[in-house]
């Protein structure tokens, strides 16, 4: 048996906590054959894509598909209508109006058949397309321009459309997509054309990430955000209705989910887990005045804040020293930008980019951790300072409290201090507490020990999914 | 660039869609010109020197020259016509100027190269004198060249200096025309048909050079890329076929004619069918109206409602903004055709049915008004095939614009074809079927088009922009590489270098 894992922008070609996930989840559960699925938006882009893994021996295929190779497509000269039954009209139609109660079935045999729906291109030219989407702009947006909504919907369902004709391989077992968004909609689509079964894990909640990416935008502008929101809320919806697991990693994700549709019957929480043995207890001892955080080197990380707190420490500490640990040429720019703040604060004989190390070698002169990131799933380098017993300070973004306050009925105690997001005052409050006062360390250390121990560990995930992979069979 | 340049600027600076197709009447409006203009001279010229002279004028050799000469350098530069007048809008919308000059000049040289051949390949082995052959090919080209012209200075629209260019040109040719019948210059052979034809040929250069004037004039600096204008080939290859299926589908008839039973050869030279050619000149001259009339009515109503959609369309509009701007355009548009359309037919029909008292006073023969008479029923029709032709290029409809045209030509060849047989008492009848025929479909085609235009004009836009490179474009490109090529190895590169060089260089 085989199970395709479906990647959106991520595994193996961009590193990342998802990518890492795919990763670890594929290489620990080493006698299950897992299928990739890759959806990368552009095939030749600036750099080049590259594999940023080594790609596991159960790994026993691999293809990837493009959303935007529909530009290799010709605008032909006739017009062609899509050759569809009444039913088939009206599954498509309600697709278009983004309908939650959509025959999904009878979709994924239409769309995905190109005799019958012509190529992308052919289809939204189509008069067919016209009359449905003028139809909805009088339901619905009558009030705004309407040339902007009709290229909205276009240039929205284009590359949707388009990928949904790529030529899938479909010898497999079961889907696990690993977002819902595009990756979320080519599962659904071959699932229900298969009959295969579905499971979804969802690390952020996507159309909440995109919701609040759209609504910050400039390329989209007033009215058409609402479209854009709306669909991506509709796929996910989509995937919650019709996958037989919807998995995420924390709770506080896992009731957004069942807000959205998703049955709690079939919802679970799976979260990350940490290889134990490779992250030893250290015991915490009088302070060396180290903090260090592992992090990519990019605007959502928010190092900028991290910076700005750590200067205020060192105006009371000047001994202090920070450790930025991981890549930083993803963001060359803000890298950059960076390393100004740092000079401009005067930081530079305190604050260190390491670059990508090994950071075990690191935890044991380090008194604590941080994150200061704006947006986060359940960050790998939380559990694993928590397994090292390493006390944290994170801000409240993602899991980050879950992890170090403990979720509902958990007992252990804090392992460290959660600061409000952007906020260097509150930050650099927390970091002096922790460094100042030894006992709370220690007490922080044993009790993120211990949580990792009951709910956290590597071999918890993996007979997770080994037994939500049995189940959906 | 001072003044034309403004208002040129003035004219294409609004939104890219509109105002470019714009520029196809005026430029189908200009071309008209030439042909007014010739028409007159000719004739006047003909008429003095038959009074002037007597004994044979050898008139029948000028007029073959002078024929011939307009219609074919008409066939192979029409095309150009539609293609060229939309580089030059697009040029002038992104304020490209230098193209424009350098494109006039690569067309030219272009034109003159290939029509130089096809003349002296023509005359080669015609049973007259050298240098009424030289005179000829020096027409034919000279003829082609002004075609050219036109179709840059209809962008100028300075009609005044156009008039006065044929003005100055028409009076040179009469006043050399009675001055070389008094005095003929003594050429070897055929002395008075070449004297007619170098008093034509005096008075049509120097309208040339004034037009030349005005244009460059006004365009007086350009670059090095005379042949970049060959890509829209590939572009637009459907503005091309227009140009050329339009004009062939109005001389097939007159062609077929020659070869028929009225045809007539002079000098082994020129066949010509003057009872046929005759009767279709005058009808054509009967639509002039209609193209005035249109455009004005072009100028004023329709243009604003015209406007006033793709405005709403492009800009902020609502649906239901775009659904009345649609409506008040198509009914703007059928009221502006259906009243030019009334006005010209009752033109025609008064001229037509005056046509005995007419043809009398003119002393024409009785055979060539009645062929007369259906042909402008025929040109009647025709001028509004050619109107919804342009209408449909305002929508950029060019698929359907190409259709009718090709629909004309293909219709006209086959019914003069199929009508010769029948005789004289059905000359006409082809060209004046087929424009009627061409005329309903088109009618129906462009009402049928104009009822989906909302659809057409969001729903069938290219989802992005795709280039067409084909071998046209390759070859621009190969022609523009050349010149930078030549301009570096040229000396003034080098003297410019120097010129640029600062005392700091050293």
């Amino acid at each position: 048996m085989a199970i395709t894992l479906i990647a959106e922008g991520s595994y193996p070609y961009i590193a990342g906590g998802v990518s890492t996930w795919i990763h670890h989840l594929v290489k620990d559960i080493s006698d299950q054959d897992f299928r990739l699925l890759s959806i990368m938006p552009d095939p030749n882009p600036e750099p080049k894509l590259e594999l940023k893994y080594e790609i596991p021996d159960n790994i026993v295929f691999m293809e990837t598909q493009y959303l935007n190779t529909y530009l290799e497509l010709r605008h032909s000269t006739r017009r062609r209508e899509p050759r569809l039954s009444k039913k088939e009209k009206e599954v498509i139609s309600d697709f278009l109006f983004f309908k939650p109660e959509l025959d999904w079935k009878l979709f994924a045999e239409t769309i995905t058949n190109k005799k019958k729906m012509g190529t992308a291109l052919q289809f939204l030219r189509s008069r067919f397309f016209w009359e449905i989407v003028r139809k909805r702009y009088l339901e619905e947006f009558y009030q705004a321009e309407f040339n902007a909504f009709f290229w909205t919907i276009r240039s929205m369902l284009l590359p949707v459309l388009h990928i949904l004709q790529a030529d899938f391989n479909l010898e497999t077992d079961a889907f696990h997509c690993v977002s819902t968004g595009y990756a979320g909609l080519i599962g659904i689509v071959l699932a229900q054309k298969t009959g295969l079964p579905l499971i979804l894990t969802e690390h952020g909640i996507y159309a909440r990430e995109r919701e609040e990416e759209i609504i910050k935008s400039k390329w989209v502008q007033g009215a058409y955000k609402r479209l854009w929101i709306e669909f991506f809320y509709f796929i996910s919806i989509g995937v919650y209705h019709h996958a037989q697991k919807v998995i995420t990693l924390f709770y506080h994700n896992h009731e957004i989910q069942v807000e959205l549709g998703a049955a709690r019957e079939k919802s679970v929480v799976i979260p990350n887990g940490v290889n134990m043995s490779s992250f030893p207890f250290i015991e915490q001892v009088a302070t060396q005045n180290v903090v260090a955080t592992v992090t990519r080197v990019v605007p959502i990380k928010d190092i900028m804040t991290l910076i700005r707190s750590f200067k205020l420490v060192v105006d009371r500490r000047p001994e202090a020293k920070l450790l930025i640990i991981g890549p930083t040429d993803e963001d060359p720019d803000y890298y950059r930008n960076c390393l100004n703040l740092v000079s401009l604060l005067g930081l530079d004989e305190q604050i260190d980019f390491t670059g990508r190390v090994n950071v075990r070698e690191y935890l044991p002169q380090i008194d604590l951790m941080l994150l200061t990131s704006i947006s986060e799933g359940q960050p790998l380098t939380i559990l694993e300072s928590m397994s090292s017993g390493v006390p944290f300070v994170a801000s409240n973004v993602g899991s980050c409290q879950e992890l170090l306050y403990g979720a509902e009925g958990d007992e252990f105690g804090r392992a460290g201090l959660i600061t409000p997001p952007v906020s260097p005052a509150k930050t650099a409050e927390a970091i002096m507490e922790l460094l100042e006062n030894l006992d709370l360390r220690r007490e922080m250390s044993s009790n993120g020990r211990a949580r990792i121990e009951a709910y956290y560990t590597n071999e918890r995930l993996v007979e997770s999914y080994r037994k939500v992979y049995g189940d959906v069979q | 660039m001072a003044g034309i340049g403004f208002t040129l600027k003035k004219l294409f600076k609004e939104e890219s869609y509109s105002k470019r197709t714009r520029a196809y009447l005026y430029s189908s409006l200009v071309a008209a010109g030439p042909w007014i203009a010739a028409v007159l001279t000719v004739n006047l010229l003909v008429f003095m020197a038959e009074w002037l002279i007597e004994g044979n004028v050898q008139r029948d050799l000028f007029m073959g020259t002078i024929v011939y000469s307009f219609v074919f350098s008409q066939i192979l530069t029409a095309p150009w016509q539609l293609v060229i007048t939309r580089y030059i809008a697009d040029k002038l919308y992104v304020k490209d100027y230098a193209y424009i000059k350098s494109s006039c000049i690569g067309l030219s040289k272009l034109t003159s190269a290939i029509n130089i051949v096809l003349a002296v390949w023509f005359y080669w082995d015609k049973a007259l004198p050298f240098h009424y052959k030289l005179m000829a090919v020096t027409l034919f080209v000279m003829i082609s060249l002004i075609w050219i012209i036109m179709v840059y200075l209809s962008a100028v629209r300075d009609y005044g200096l156009i008039a006065k260019a044929y003005i100055f040109g028409g009076v040179l040719t009469l006043v050399a025309g009675y001055a070389f019948s008094i005095y003929p210059i003594p050429f070897p052979g055929f002395i008075a048909g070449s004297n007619l034809l170098f008093s034509y040929l005096l008075g049509i250069t120097v309208s040339f050079v004034m037009l030349s004037y005005t244009f460059f004039g006004n365009f007086n600096f350009g670059n090095y890329y005379h042949f970049d204008f060959l890509r829209y080939l590939d572009r637009l290859p459907s503005l091309f076929l227009i140009g050329l299926f339009y004009t062939l589908g109005l001389w097939i008839d007159d062609m077929l004619m020659w070869f028929s039973f009225v045809g007539v050869s002079i000098y082994e030279t020129y066949l010509y069918a003057p009872l046929y050619d005759n009767a279709i000149f005058l009808a054509y001259l009967t639509i002039i109206p209609t193209m005035v009339l249109f455009m004005v009515s072009v100028e004023t109503e329709f243009y604003d409602t015209y406007r006033k959609y793709y405005g709403l369309v492009n800009g902020k509009g609502t649906y239901r903004q775009i659904l009345i701007a649609n409506k008040e355009m198509r009914r703007s548009l059928y009221r502006q055709i259906a009243y030019t359309f009334e006005i010209q037919g009752l033109l025609s029909a008064t001229i037509v049915l005056l046509s005995p008292q007419i043809f009398h006073y003119l002393s024409g023969s009785i055979i060539i008004r009645s062929i007369f008479q259906i042909c402008a029923i025929g040109a009647l029709f025709n001028i509004f095939v050619f109107v919804i032709i342009l209408v449909l290029l305002y929508f950029e409809a060019k698929g359907k614009a190409l259709f009718v045209a090709f629909l004309f030509f293909a219709s006209n060849f086959a019914l003069t074809l199929y009508f010769i047989p029948f005789g004289l008492d059905f000359y006409g009848y082809g060209f004046a079927i087929s424009s009627f025929g061409t005329f309903i479909i088109a009618s129906v085609i462009f009402i049928r088009f104009l009822r989906n235009i909302d659809y057409v004009t969001f729903g069938r836009q290219p989802l992005f922009p795709v280039e067409k490179r084909y071998v046209f474009s390759r070859l621009a490109d190969y022609s523009n590489r050349l010149r930078d090529l030549r301009y570096r190895k040229s000396r003034r590169w080098r003297r410019e270098k120097n010129l640029n060089r600062t005392p700091f260089d050293a």
